[in-house]
């Protein structure tokens, strides 16, 4: 059985600056990384090869340099590494890449056996659609578990797997079958610190890199030509003001005591009468 | 379990290591570079102006490669010294047509030199593998270096020979047995730098030159508060360095902070002049130690089976802002000493003091020995840096401002200030003093 990590190669978001001017990310002289969230996606597929043996294949849609991206990515120690780049690919609104992704996968499928499982983190930081994951459930008819914090049991013989999903108003228990696919958040697990073999490894490792012919994709449904999505405009929320400092050095109390009054001004008084009822304060 | 194996593991990847990496593997020697950082020069801090001739002895056609692509700022056509007063400068300078058509430095912003000489390392066939601590050595039972223990998981490596490049601190190298204990206040520096912005044409305009081509300013005086140290500020392609540095010691007794002395620098009125509305937009603010002990703090540096490079060796002049040059420069000597001993397979202590040799008969130790008194001179006389360039300041100014006074009575007054603030004989010895301890 095999398993597809989908990766995205992000800038990093501790270093993003935005042009005020025009409103764009800075990406130039940004370095890129690999998506936080897809590294506990790389994370858990390395877990389960090493536990079932499962092969597991890593891709990526993007640019020349996110072979950089899949580099990384095979310290994990992972099997094969594909890019698929073309210039036919850029511009890609989540429909047209799930679209490329999708063939992609699908070619993997016929040289290298079915594919059962594939995973991908919830969102990308620079992105943040969170849609190409169950785009990808929905072009293979896969089973969806969107937002997985935690995977509780596996069977790799039934292909049964119970896993715990985070929704609004908290976490969802939810007992699949593969073929799936799962996009996870970074309370999954902790991605590893890779071993030395597997780091050299990837260093000389060179991905596999297919353009629209190899993967058989219609120039007209990939990229740009292919997404129906157009960014109209994007807003950046005012920037808020510092909050106040109702206490400073001060006994607990008289500090407590203050910010209930803060409080109130700010119309939270059903919040503090109801948090004192809740103390079973008798004042 | 297959071991992992080269012939030379060389520690750092900054110039000094990447320099050794690059000619063993350019004879084809199996060689692998541990870099700490994420990648060669992501934790690197230089001014930084790079001399080009290291670089030209072992890749060729390096000037011209440097020229068209990324990984240098400006050719260096014009240096200049500043003695910066409380509200004066006396400036020195030399600009040369000779620079614009034979190059001899660039300004260098490290995080792009470094990985563009990582890049020319790894297609002469060595391994460069980033993001990985070396923590120890690997020593068979006779206590012999066999390799190196990284601190990622199955992470040993063994080797033939080690390269220690590691920068400043001296983690290898006194496992190594080569230093008995780390670097004392007064053997580093620590420097602070900020890269502020500032358009191409503005630069152009600001240093009056044409693009591609920079200048360089070292600043001596009021800035350092009484510490002996050396700010600057270099022009790069759309941005200006900007930074200062004084030893550990000097910072730790006055109790200033190094942002402190950067702050002086930066709000001195010819800096405020010279940077005008871009001397805020920092882009980015670095710190490091540059190690500054000199000949008298170096440590040996060739073992069984090891050799020091760069700033782990001190190899560094402060005086003349040298470093990267003596780092090239000793990765290459490493590199060729270790050729000639794989070749002869005797990689022993003794063999291995060809090293030492190599930098004894070269600029590097040349140099360092010429100015291995001048910091303890400079540390135990504060004058130079108290007195002095205020001194200059106030005598110039006196010389070139017109108010009436005849010539004669202003030199007198010019005479009598320097007097009242150091006597002759001081003076006298001072000078003498500073030649000493440069000739």
């Amino acid at each position: 059985m095999n398993i597809v990590v989908c990766i995205k190669q992000v800038p990093d978001t501790t270093n993003v600056r935005i042009d005020r001017k025009t409103n764009n990310l800075v990406r130039e002289g940004v370095p890129s990384v690999i998506n936080p969230d897809d590294m506990r996606a790389l994370e858990l597929a390395a877990q389960l090869k090493e536990k079932h043996g499962f092969k597991v294949f890593v891709v990526t849609m993007g640019p020349p340099q996110a072979v950089e991206a899949l580099k990384d990515a095979m310290a994990f120690g992972l099997d094969e590494a594909v890019l698929l780049s073309d210039r036919a690919f850029a511009g890609a609104d989540t429909l047209a890449t799930t679209y490329t992704l999708s063939l992609g996968i699908k070619k993997l499928e016929k040289e290298r056996g079915p594919v059962k499982l594939i995973l991908t983190g919830k969102q990308a930081v620079d992105g943040d659609t969170g849609q190409v994951g169950p785009g990808l459930a929905t072009r293979f008819g896969f089973a969806l578990g969107a937002y997985v914090t935690k995977v509780e049991s596996f069977n790799p013989e039934t292909g049964e797997l119970v896993i715990i999903r985070r929704i609004d108003r908290g976490f969802e228990k939810v007992k699949m079958k593969l073929p799936a696919v799962l996009t996870v958040t970074s309370e999954l697990n902790e991605p590893r610190y890779a071993d030395l073999p597997n780091l050299i490894r990837a260093i000389q490792y060179e991905p596999l890199i297919w353009n629209h012919k190899d993967i058989e994709a219609d120039p007209k449904k990939c990229g740009f030509f292919g997404s129906p999505t157009r960014v109209v405009r994007t807003n950046i929320p005012p920037a808020r003001k510092g909050g106040d400092i109702v206490s400073k050095n001060e006994e607990p109390e008289v500090a407590a005591e203050k910010l209930l009054e803060a409080l109130k001004k700010f119309e939270a008084v059903r919040l503090v009468e109801s948090l004192r009822t809740a103390l079973g304060s008798d004042e | 379990m297959n071991r992992i194996e080269f012939d030379v593991v060389v520690v750092g990847g900054g110039p000094a290591g990447l320099s050794a990496a690059y000619v063993l593997a350019s004879k084809g020697v199996k060689v692998a570079v541990i870099e700490k950082g994420e990648y060669p020069g992501s934790k690197s801090v230089m001014g930084g102006v790079l001399y080009l001739n290291p670089l030209k002895e072992i890749i060729p056609n390096v000037v011209e490669e440097l020229k068209s692509g990324k990984a240098v700022e400006r050719n260096v056509i014009e240096q200049n010294m500043w003695l910066m007063g409380k509200d004066g400068i006396v400036k020195i300078g030399h600009r040369n047509e000779r620079w614009k058509t034979d190059p001899n430095a660039f300004t260098v912003l490290r995080a792009n030199f470094d990985r563009w000489f990582a890049k020319k390392v790894e297609k002469a066939g060595a391994l460069v593998i980033p993001k990985t601590k070396v923590e120890d050595f690997l020593r068979d039972g006779d206590g012999k270096i066999i390799g190196v223990r990284t601190t990622r998981p199955k992470g040993d490596v063994y080797c033939r020979a080690v390269v220690i490049a590691e920068g400043v601190n001296p983690i290898l190298t006194i496992k190594a047995g080569l230093r008995k204990e780390d670097l004392k206040p007064n053997m580093a520096a620590v420097a602070v730098k900020e890269i502020v912005d500032m358009p191409e044409e503005v630069v152009n305009s600001t240093f009056g030159v044409e693009s591609e081509e920079g200048t360089t300013i070292e600043i001596l005086g009021s800035w350092s508060e009484g510490l002996f140290g050396m700010g600057f500020i270099y022009s790069n392609k759309n941005s200006v360095s900007i930074g200062c540095g004084a030893l550990i010691s000097d910072i730790r007794e006055k109790g200033i902070k190094p942002y402190k002395l950067l702050e002086n620098l930066k709000n001195h009125p010819a800096v405020v002049d010279l940077l005008k509305e871009y001397r805020t937009q920092t882009k980015e603010y670095l710190a490091h130690l540059i190690p500054e002990g000199g000949y008298y703090a170096m440590p040996k540096v060739y073992g069984d089976r090891v050799l020091v490079c760069g700033d782990a060796a001190m190899l560094v002049n402060s005086i003349h802002r040298e470093g990267s040059n003596h780092a090239i420069t000793s990765g290459r000597f490493a590199a060729e000493t270790l050729l000639e001993a794989l070749d002869a397979g005797d990689l022993s202590e003794k063999k291995l003091k060809a090293y030492e040799e190599k930098l004894r008969e070269s600029f590097i130790l040349k140099d360092l020995k010429k100015y291995r008194d001048l910091m303890p001179t400079m540390e135990k006389n504060r004058q130079f840096v108290e007195i002095y360039p205020d001194l200059a300041n106030d005598a110039i100014y006196r010389f070139l401002h017109v108010d009436g006074t005849p010539k004669w009575d202003v030199q007198r007054e010019i005479l009598d200030m320097v007097r009242e603030r150091r006597s002759l004989a001081s003076l006298s010895l001072d000078l003498l003093k500073f030649w000493k301890s440069v000739r």
